[in-house]
């Protein structure tokens, strides 16, 4: 069905990953580094993110803004991406134009000038953007990063990736261009190619490009993890909201960890898809919430998993409860094997949809290799499928106890001050 | 290219006036399902808002046989999402899911076309969850400005009406009018089926089939109180761009951190000679390296998102510009725009800039088409819009077509002054 991956890692330490697909005439070109805001230290709160603005703003070859609009005039998108743990500049284009890809982002990454002038231009730029999630209630706007900065209090995953305005407004170039040297080098990164090429022909292209680019130590990534929660926290935070925007956190390991597919399968029963129990007997029977989703951020060394959750203040209460008691269902009982049978037939059927698109079948690479193993994205249906009901189990119950949880909900202003939920005073952890 | 793919689609008539457009592509072992119908918020009345967005969303949580939990359950277990698709001129239901699953996922998609039984716990239950949507939207400063935007650019035609509805219209809705809907538009002649992937076409054509006559069975032509016209729902009229002929400002005080800024004009339907250069316009001046992006972001860093975009409708269409700025910007970020609107309207646009669009328009639609899904969306579009799924097929020769002169003609046409509509969400400003 697929391909196998060419790879190949250059003499400069760059690896590249090739996956040949010739359903459509189109290929993207899409290189993943390992540098992210997790990455920074205070001298630098937000440039990982900057840096992936500033990329595009000049060299010495293309005036700024002159990558982007080449690329657009070859009918191609350019864009890129910041993470925790990971910056991606992907470039997708018709066929015909493949090589426009290659030289646009081989020259943005190796030569970028970060001119003084333009620097300062795009700090209120990232502002601007950092603003717009700030009027997001749900999903990864504002409530993200109060919940992030509830359940993380050691590791970096506690900061957001936007960073602080007064870093981005007032942190000078050679500190964001000394980060930047350090972090951007080969060894550091990978380049995933798919789509209508010969795999030897997009490893010589490949080579062409970034074979030049010099090579250097791979920073140290060492970083804080975030020991275990003993007491589930909660913050109220008010906001000019007529909604209640509710979510829950559960942490756990790597996401290499076997553990984390287990994960996706308790989580896909308790609330992704209609037939979730969360949406079947919270939302539609009990009325007691309008929309849940499950947004997940899983690393190299620790992972979240959070229900974000749409409801109203009064709700509150039988909310929580309700969403631990369809844990527990899991937790103290076996799923049945209709719900795992469910549960792998739908995972398996979105991981084959993903195949349908050149940029979604790169970004699974990419995201696999800045997970240290590149062939994790191929591997998926696989692990998948040997996912146990013992498995599920043993998660909800090593990951998924109410003390082990954060809970920020974001509600109107109005409401007053709003109390813990009666389920954590409760429960509200071991003695 | 595969060579057991089809390199376009198919017309199949169903009988009844229904047709299957069908596109083999066996790349992967994956599958694209949609019914269409015409119809959807247009067909509503104020009072009547929101119906059509309702009775789709009821439709696919209970049938005279299953159960809203049976259906995601059954659905899911066969790795489908049977999703409601809800717009101003057409609306649908649609699945994708593997090609082993194409059977009996398509038996549940079929039930809840024929059968949908609207239970009337279910009706209250997605009643409150509208409601909910109603809400919601006032927290989001992009949906809720382009919700009031187009309010105010249609007027009091239907197109100006929220597809969702509005608190007071939903809460009015009866169940009965619910059936009355499905009953008025699921209707033979009024059918769209498309299927694109790894299927049998015999099967699926004998499945539509089957379907056809489980819905006819279920609404007998001429009967079911004497409701049911013998022909396609008549469209509704033409909208009268004259009566949409002076200026309009909707401001909107909220508590955010930035503006949302939209300004536009009502623009031509989708078979107006003037809709393909308003899409090559549109590539001009939006999109990285172009127009609005390098005046407004680039040159002085106004915002982080701006762009233009013409949204073709049926029987009119909408071209908008916006920003998200601060709200200390608001006024150079007006300045800007009106004054980029301005240069065009003097100056026209350039046959460098022309090349340019073309290519990314182009390019982009070969990028966009890659997914199953996708393709099976934009010909159905160009089917019920009237220009058949072949204006997919033409989609690059009719951009290479268009000229500066048309571009220029078609902006002086339709971005006039006497009917530039703003809409804004800011912070409340203090006197002076």
């Amino acid at each position: 069905m697929t391909r196998p991956l060419a790879t190949r890692i250059l003499p400069n330490g760059l690896t590249v990953v090739v996956r040949e697909d010739r359903k459509a005439p189109v290929v993207t070109v899409n290189l993943w580094v390992r540098v992210g805001a997790n990455h920074e230290d205070d001298s630098v709160l937000g440039w990982s993110h900057g840096i992936e603005h500033l990329m595009f703003k000049g060299t010495a070859r293309r005036g700024p803004g002159v990558a982007a609009r080449e690329v657009r005039d070859a009918g191609g998108v350019l864009n890129a991406g910041t993470g925790y743990e990971t910056t991606n500049y992907y470039i997708t284009v018709p066929t015909r134009s493949l090589r426009v890809a290659f030289n646009v982002q081989a020259d943005a990454i190796q030569n970028s000038a970060f001119d003084e002038a333009e620097l300062d231009r795009e700090r209120s730029v990232i502002i601007e953007e950092n603003r717009m999630y700030r009027d997001q209630p749900s999903g990864f706007g504002h409530t993200w990063e109060k919940l992030m900065s509830l359940a993380f209090e050691v590791s970096n995953y506690r900061r957001p990736i936007g960073g602080p305005d007064e870093s981005l407004r007032t942190t000078p170039r050679d500190a964001i261009v000394a980060y930047r040297d350090r972090r951007y080098v080969p060894g550091n990164a990978a380049l995933v190619i798919a789509g209508d090429v010969a795999a030897a022909e997009a490893l010589a292209l490949a080579e062409a490009a970034y074979g030049g680019w010099r090579a250097a130590p791979v920073p140290d990534a060492a970083l804080p993890v975030e020991p275990a929660q003993r007491a589930a926290r909660f913050r109220a935070a008010p906001g000019p909201v007529a909604k209640c925007y509710v979510k829950m956190g559960w942490r756990a390991g790597p996401e290499t960890d076997r553990d984390t597919y287990a994960i996706l399968v308790l989580v896909r029963l308790l609330a992704r898809g209609r037939s979730s129990w969360i949406h079947q007997e919270l939302l539609e029977k009990r009325g007691l919430l309008s929309e849940v989703s499950v947004l997940q951020e899983t690393g190299s060394r620790e992972s979240i998993f959070v229900l974000d959750m749409v409801t109203d203040l009064d709700a509150l209460d039988p909310l929580v409860l309700g969403v631990d008691e369809g844990i527990a269902r899991f937790r103290d009982a076996l799923a049945t094997e209709e719900d795992l049978e469910r549960a792998k037939n739908f995972m398996v059927r979105s991981h084959v949809l993903a195949q349908e698109t050149v940029d979604a079948q790169a970004h699974a690479l990419g995201h696999a290799f800045a997970r240290g193993d590149v062939t994790l994205a191929d591997r998926y249906p696989e692990i998948v499928g040997s996912i146990t009901r013992d498995d599920v189990r043993r998660v909800a119950g090593a990951f998924f106890d109410l003390p082990q949880c954060s809970i920020l909900v974001h509600h109107p202003e109005a409401a007053g001050r709003v109390e813990r939920p009666a389920a954590l005073v409760r429960r509200p952890g071991p003695s | 290219m595969n060579a057991a793919s089809a390199k376009t689609f198919h017309r199949i008539p169903l009988g009844g006036g229904a047709t299957l457009l069908a596109k083999r592509r066996s790349a992967l072992p994956s599958v694209a399902v949609a019914a269409f119908v015409r119809g959807g918020t247009a067909y509503e009345t104020e009072e009547s808002n929101g119906v059509n967005a309702f009775t789709h969303r009821a439709m696919i949580k209970g049938t005279t046989s299953r159960t809203s939990g049976e259906i995601a359950r059954e659905s899911e277990l066969f790795g489908a999402t049977i999703v409601p698709a809800y717009g101003a001129d057409f609306s649908g239901i649609s699945f994708q899911t593997l090609a082993r699953f194409l059977d009996p996922a398509f038996e549940v998609f079929a039930d809840l076309l024929a059968h949908p039984a609207f239970p009337a716990a279910v009706v209250e239950s997605e009643r409150s969850l509208l409601l909910a949507d109603i809400v919601q939207e006032e927290d989001e400063p992009f949906q809720k400005t382009s919700r009031e935007f187009q309010r105010a650019l249609f007027g009091a035609d239907p197109y100006g009406l929220p597809g969702i509805g509005t608190a007071g219209s939903v809460r009015n809705l009866r169940r009965e009018q619910l059936i009355a809907w499905h009953e008025r538009f699921y209707r033979a002649e009024n059918l769209l089926f498309v299927v694109v992937g790894d299927f049998d076409e015999a099967s699926v054509v004998a499945r539509a089939r089957a379907l056809l006559e489980a819905l006819s069975d279920a609404h007998p032509r001429g009967a079911s109180r004497g409701r049911i016209a013998d022909s396609a729902p008549a469209p509704p009229p033409a909208v009268t761009f004259e009566s949409l002929a002076s200026p309009r400002e909707v401001v909107l005080e909220r508590d955010v951190n930035q503006d949302v800024l939209l300004i536009g004009f009502p623009g031509p339907a989708a078979r107006h000679e003037d809709a393909y250069p308003l899409q090559v316009l549109s590539a001009v001046m939006s999109g990285m390296g172009n127009r609005l992006f390098v005046a407004l972001r680039d040159r002085e860093g106004l915002c982080y998102y701006t762009g233009m975009y013409y949204r073709p409708l049926a029987r009119a269409g909408v071209i908008g510009a916006y920003i998200g700025t601060s709200p200390e910007k608001e006024d150079r970020a007006r300045a800007a725009l009106d004054r980029e609107f301005a240069r065009l309207l003097d100056d026209g646009v350039g046959a460098d800039e022309v090349v340019r669009a073309q290519n990314a328009l182009i390019g982009h639609a070969a990028i966009g088409r890659q997914t199953n899904g996708a393709e099976a969306s934009l010909a159905a579009r160009y089917e019920l819009l009237g220009l058949g799924f072949e204006e997919a097929d033409r989609y690059e020769e009719r951009v290479l077509a268009v000229t500066p002169d048309q571009i220029l003609g078609a902006a002086r046409r339709w971005l006039r002054p006497d009917r530039r509509v703003l809409a804004v969400t800011r912070p409340k400003r203090g006197p002076g």
